[in-house]
Order: C-alpha cells, then sequence, then structure tokens
C-alpha cells in the first residue's frame, strides 16, 4: 500500500451498527455499496471496498470495466458493466452485494465526486468509521484498541 | 444543459439532537438531483448523521407523496374541497370534533393548530404521537437537564434503555467520555441485551419490564441524600421493598450496589434515559424514577432524556378522546401529522367509525371511514421553529414544498379566515409530578409485578435505522432465548408465529441470548408488529400506555 494512500478504516471501539454509512451511501447511489454484518449484537463489522493494490474483482471481469487508477482507486465504468456478477463473486471480502442496480454490480468508488471523501466515513454517526493513509492509522493505533478495549474481546 | 448546485443548510428535524442537515440541490437539465452534504465544520454533529438524516433527500423525492386532495380515496380539487370541509364542519357541534396532531408540525404550526380549536370552541384536542417518550414530558422539581457538554466531560454515565438506538449521534460523546480515561465507566439497564451492552462496563439486565423497579432500588441504595429529597417514610418504604425487586427484577443486590456505590462517588456524571414502545409496562414510572435518581445521585449528576420528540403542550389527552370517542361524543377527527392513524393500528381501529380530516405528506392513510386527505409540505420544506434537547431550533425549507401542497396555516385559514393566533403551544412545556405520588405508583407497581404470570412477554424493539421502512430488513424477525426455542423444537430461521390478544404474526426466528428467557423481542419500526401490543388508558394521567404484549408462541411448520 502507498504511503499516502487513504483507505477506509474501522475503529471497532466506536461502532453501534447503526447502519448510517449504508443509508448515506443508499442515499447518494441508489443502493448501499458497504455492507454489514454484526456479531450477536456485540460488535458490528462496516465492510467497505478496501481498493486493493491487486484487485480480483478487476482481474475477473470479463469485460475490463473495473479498473485500478494512478491514485489506486479501483473504479468500475458502470456504463459498460453487464451485470454479470463475476467481480461478485471474486471479492475475497465478500463486499460487492449480490443484488444489482439497473443490472449493475454497486461498486465503491470511495465517493470520488465529493472532494472531501467517503459519505459513509463522514456521516459515520459515531465516529468509527476513518479514511487515512497507513501513516496515520498507525499513530491512532486502531489495531491496538481493537485487541485492547474492543467490546468484542470483553462481551459478557 | 445547464449544470448548477446549491446547498441548502437546515437543522435535521427528525429527532431532539438538532444535527445541522445539508441538501446539494444539482440541476441537471431538467433533472433536480438532491444529495445530502455532510459540514464537517458543523458545532453540534460535525458532519455526521444518522441513517434517518442520510435519508432526508429520499422523503422529499418520496413517490408515495400526495399532491392532490383525496376524498374517499379520489382526487379533487382544492377549491372544491376547501368549500366542502368548510361546509362539513358546519354540521358538527363543537363537542363532536376532536383535533390531534403529531410531531411533524413546527412550534407556529401547532400555535395555527390550538387557535383553529379555540376558533372551532373544539375542547378535545391530544397529541397522536403515543410514544411512551413522550412521558418524559412529566418532571420533577429540581432536575438538572445535561447539556451536549456535561456528556462529554462525564467520568460516569448510566444509560437506560437504548438510547443509541433513538438518537445514534449520541454514541459519539458518550463513547468518547468513556474512552478519555480509563477510570471512566459507563453503566447499563435494559431489559434486552441491546448494543450498549458491548460498551458498558457493567450491564444490569432487568426481567421484562422492570426496569422503573431496578431505578427505585438504586435510589433506596444510594441512601443519604435519597432521605432527605424523598423523606424519611418514603424513604423507608423504598428500602423495605429492595429485597422483592431484587426478586422482580432478576438483577442481584450486590450488583445494583455496586452501580449505586460508583455513580454516586464519582463526580460529573450523566443519566440518559429512553424507552422504546412495547417495551417497559409503565412508562410514567420510568420517566419519574429515571430522573428523581439524577436528583439524589450527589455529585454534580445531569440528566438527559434523549425522547424522538418532546411534546409542545406537555400532557397527551389522548386517552380522554379515546373516552369520548367511545361514549359516542366524538364524530370527527381533524388530524394534523404524517403518521397518524396508520402508525397505531390498535389506536386507530377505536377510531374506525369517525369522519376523518386529515393533512398528511405521504399515501399512509388505509382509512376506510369517509375522510379527507390533504396534501402539505413535510417538515425538510418547511421555514419555522422546533424544540432540540440543547434549546430551540430554526428549520428552514430544503426544498420547495411538493406540487399541490399547501402549508398547514393556509388551510387552517380556508376553514376559519381571519382566524385569530394563540400561542398556547410554547406554555406548559412540562407538567409536574409529585414525589410522594410517584413513590406510591411504584411500590404499587412492585405488587402488581409480583402477582405477574409465567406467560410468554412480547418486547418493542427500536432500530437505529429504521424509518418508515426504509432499511428495514429485520422487521420479520424475532428474537427469542435459546431455551425456548428448544422447548418449542425451533432452529435459527424457523417460523414461529406470535398470537396476542390484539393480533398474531408469522415471524422469522433469531436465537440469540440478547433476550431473556420467557421472552420475545420484535421490532417495533413496522406497524404489523405494532398491532401485536395492547393499549390502555393509564387512570391517573389520561394518556395512552402502550405496554409489552403477553401472549403464546406456536410453530408453523
Amino acid at each position: 500500500m502507498e504511503e499516502n494512500k487513504k483507505r477506509i478504516f474501522l475503529d471497532l471501539d466506536y461502532c453501534i451498527g447503526c447502519r448510517s454509512c449504508e443509508a448515506a451511501c443508499k442515499s447518494a447511489f441508489g443502493e448501499s455499496r458497504i455492507r454489514y454484518g454484526d456479531i450477536s449484537n456485540a460488535a458490528y463489522f462496516p465492510i467497505a471496498c478496501r481498493h486493493c493494490d491487486e484487485p480480483l474483482c478487476a482481474a475477473a471481469c470479463p469485460f475490463q470495466v473495473i479498473k485500478v487508477t494512478n491514485q489506486g482507486f479501483v473504479l468500475q465504468a458502470s456504463f459498460h458493466c453487464v451485470g454479470c456478477k463475476s467481480c461478485i463473486l471474486a471479492c475475497p471480502f465478500g463486499v460487492l452485494d449480490k443484488s444489482l442496480l439497473n443490472h449493475v454490480s454497486q461498486k465503491c468508488s470511495e465517493c470520488k465526486d465529493r472532494e472531501a471523501g467517503p459519505r459513509c466515513v463522514a456521516s459515520c454517526a459515531s465516529g468509527a468509521l476513518k479514511f487515512l493513509t497507513e501513516k496515520e492509522v498507525k499513530k491512532i493505533i486502531i489495531g491496538k484498541r481493537f485487541t485492547s478495549r474492543s467490546p468484542f474481546w470483553r462481551r459478557q | 444543459m445547464s449544470n448548477t448546485s446549491k446547498i441548502t443548510n437546515t437543522v435535521c428535524p427528525f429527532c431532539l439532537y438538532g444535527c445541522d442537515l445539508s441538501l446539494n440541490t444539482s440541476n441537471r437539465g431538467d433533472f433536480l438531483i438532491r444529495k445530502i452534504e455532510y459540514d464537517s465544520q458543523s458545532a453540534i454533529n460535525q458532519g455526521r448523521l444518522c441513517a434517518r438524516g442520510n435519508l432526508a433527500n429520499t422523503i422529499i423525492d418520496d413517490k408515495k407523496r400526495l399532491t392532490s386532495p383525496l376524498f374517499n380515496n379520489k382526487k379533487i380539487d382544492w377549491v372544491i374541497a376547501s368549500s366542502q370541509i368548510s361546509h362539513q364542519l358546519k354540521e358538527y357541534t363543537p363537542r363532536e370534533i376532536a383535533i390531534t396532531f403529531d410531531v411533524n408540525n413546527t412550534l407556529e404550526e401547532l400555535d395555527s393548530i390550538f387557535s383553529l380549536a379555540n376558533a372551532l370552541k373544539v375542547e378535545n384536542i391530544a397529541c397522536s404521537y403515543l410514544e411512551p417518550e413522550t412521558f418524559f414530558n412529566y418532571s420533577l422539581p429540581d432536575v438538572k437537564y445535561a447539556e451536549l457538554k456535561d456528556i462529554e466531560q462525564a467520568k460516569v454515565i448510566l444509560i437506560i434503555g437504548d438510547v443509541f438506538s433513538k438518537i445514534p449521534l449520541l454514541a459519539k460523546p458518550v463513547l468518547d467520555a468513556k474512552f478519555r480515561d480509563r477510570n471512566n465507566r459507563l453503566y447499563y439497564i435494559d431489559s434486552v441485551k441491546g448494543r450498549i451492552a458491548g460498551f458498558a462496563n457493567k450491564s444490569l439486565l432487568v426481567k421484562p419490564g422492570t426496569e422503573p423497579l431496578l431505578l427505585l432500588a438504586l435510589i433506596g441504595i444510594i441512601g443519604k441524600t435519597t432521605k432527605n429529597i424523598i423523606g424519611e417514610k418514603n424513604y423507608r418504604a423504598v428500602r423495605k421493598a429492595i429485597p422483592s425487586i431484587v426478586e422482580v427484577c432478576g438483577v442481584s443486590e450486590s450488583e445494583i450496589e455496586e452501580v449505586a456505590k460508583s455513580i454516586t462517588s464519582l463526580s460529573n456524571g450523566v443519566i440518559l434515559a429512553s424507552v422504546d414502545f412495547g417495551k417497559t409496562d409503565d412508562p410514567l414510572l420510568f420517566s419519574a424514577l429515571s430522573q428523581l435518581l439524577q436528583i439524589v445521585t450527589p455529585n454534580d449528576k445531569k440528566f438527559c432524556a434523549p425522547a424522538l420528540v418532546s411534546l409542545p403542550n406537555g400532557k397527551n389527552k389522548f386517552g380522554e378522546l379515546i373516552n369520548a370517542v367511545n361514549q359516542g361524543k366524538v364524530k370527527a377527527i381533524i388530524n394534523f401529522g404524517d403518521i397518524f392513524p396508520d402508525y397505531y393500528p390498535i389506536v386507530s381501529s377505536k377510531l374506525q367509525n369517525l369522519k376523518f380530516f386529515a393533512s398528511t405528506t405521504t399515501r399512509l392513510h388505509n382509512l376506510t371511514r369517509p375522510n379527507w386527505v390533504l396534501p402539505v409540505p413535510s417538515l425538510l420544506e418547511k421555514a419555522g421553529t422546533i424544540k432540540t434537547l440543547w434549546g430551540k431550533a430554526n428549520i428552514k425549507p430544503l426544498a420547495e414544498p411538493v406540487n399541490g401542497s399547501k402549508s398547514i396555516s393556509e388551510i387552517i385559514e380556508k376553514i376559519v379566515p381571519d382566524i385569530e393566533l394563540t400561542s398556547k403551544s410554547r406554555i406548559n412545556d412540562k407538567i409536574m409530578l409529585n414525589i410522594d405520588e410517584v413513590i406510591e405508583r411504584a411500590i404499587n407497581f412492585l405488587v402488581s409485578k409480583k402477582e405477574s404470570t409465567n406467560e410468554i412477554t412480547i418486547l418493542g424493539e427500536e432500530s437505529a435505522f429504521g424509518y418508515r421502512g426504509m432499511l428495514l430488513e429485520q422487521a420479520n424477525h424475532i428474537k427469542i432465548n435459546p431455551i425456548n426455542a428448544e422447548q418449542l423444537g425451533l432452529n435459527q430461521t424457523d417460523s414461529l408465529k406470535v398470537v396476542t390478544n390484539t393480533a398474531e404474526k408469522v415471524f422469522i426466528t433469531n436465537i440469540t441470548n440478547a433476550v431473556p428467557i420467557n421472552t420475545v423481542s420484535v421490532n417495533t419500526d413496522s406497524k404489523e408488529n405494532r398491532s401485536l401490543f395492547p393499549m390502555q388508558i393509564d387512570s391517573i394521567t389520561n394518556d395512552i400506555i402502550i405496554s409489552p404484549a403477553k401472549g403464546k408462541l406456536v410453530k408453523v411448520a
């Protein structure tokens, strides 16, 4: 990962499972491109596209509709998508939703139409989603929190 | 093709948190595209929004929006509608008319509604928003209410009920306060192990509907200050009741003592309370005892009850209205609001034979009775004043009112030309409670709970993301304890029918330890689920109480 390449990170300590991120995405694009899972109401996981360095969704696309930009974003040219669902099957993280909107798979673009960054991060009600570079992530020790104070590891 | 965009700012009107809400409207050719914008500089919410606020643009563009008056579900012209409504209202005496309003009105509109009642000499005026949180309008003297900074700086936070579902934005200041110092404490009281349990240092999970009793035990255990405030006689009665409370609530005395000791000793604290539809047996006691706990707890504690809305005129007299309808005194209702009567099937079934004059934004109504339905702008298309937790706020229109709609004041002026405005909605914000009466009611409540049976209890739960059916996948799910599931031979995702005195519905089973034994929990953002819960009229306040339902579970093959 490039040092200045920003990604969507989850601070597990803060996620309350309010699904505001999903609503923000749905409100802007008509369908949510960020997914959500929970473990017995104890821990919540919004699942955002990782914009992989070597994206398997792009490799699986038979029409080269998904491409990696110079800035490291994995973007989809929706107009050319035929809805074959190859990308959905290929994503190792299960981020791409099975349902198609207008016969097109829904792929996160990290809200490239919005200068201030992704809408899911901006709207996150509890401040759990963050849009950071790897360097910034290390500084705020999200990983340490995950194992030390996260509700998942000390639920009753 | 022109391509312009404009940002409009307002205060989100969907709850009391008062978030700044911005809408980016761009014009691409003939198409208007509305997208929510997030202003990171906003003082209250820093651009954050919950699911409801995020979906504000979809409310404006909702395909179900009404664009023409309807008479018995047939479109009719505004001019004919206005004259016929004025004419038809004259057929009734003032005593035969009731006026109802809900929370989708600004304070100025409420003034107009109260003025209409004055002009028509109508005495039956009630709020049709019947959520239990309206009981937070009943207040004890000397309650200290929290400001946002009190929550941010708190060292100990006690949460009663699923506050994060009611107002997700409160999670940020609460969790910031908790994580600021490892000695800070977060305690949680609820009957269902909700989302807050994962964040709390300690969760006290009580038996269904008994939250007020646990609060009474905490008040009794706190001791010295309690005695001074509630008086020697009441204090002795509360102390005497503690062993019974422990038995009824199912929480050990040592756990209650631990929480009481912690919230008493730590300075700077907040008590946050919230109550869901069909979750507690006595919402008035829930409200009163959570406030009393704040009053008796020493070392600078503040109270915050983030109810979705507060009633502008305090007392909700809907029970009196139902009684009048039952006695055949009321024959017509003029309703101003979106959510009634569809939102409360049990209540609206009592009003089947009345003539309805309803103003609303969407075709929500499923009225079989003779009715008028008039389109009005939604709260997002109005200017005016609303209440927030932190004081009053001005809302501005994010979009032009939908074509064909008329404002509530315009409608009222058509009914009564040259109406004289009153400012009745701005007074009587809170209705004061008496501590002696509260303690007496609590002790009586304890006695009634001791006699309760072992029937299955059906609890209501709100979701943080359910609003008018949007993002609501779980309305068909029912939470059931593994022990009950085993007794019924249920596996995950099996079908389970719930039968109560008022309705029955088939759900998909979700087996979880989050609900206690002999209790199931359903989402109450869906009106079908709401119809499972019984309605009672409180004998003291004449308000409507919708408590947890009793019923049976039947496995569906």
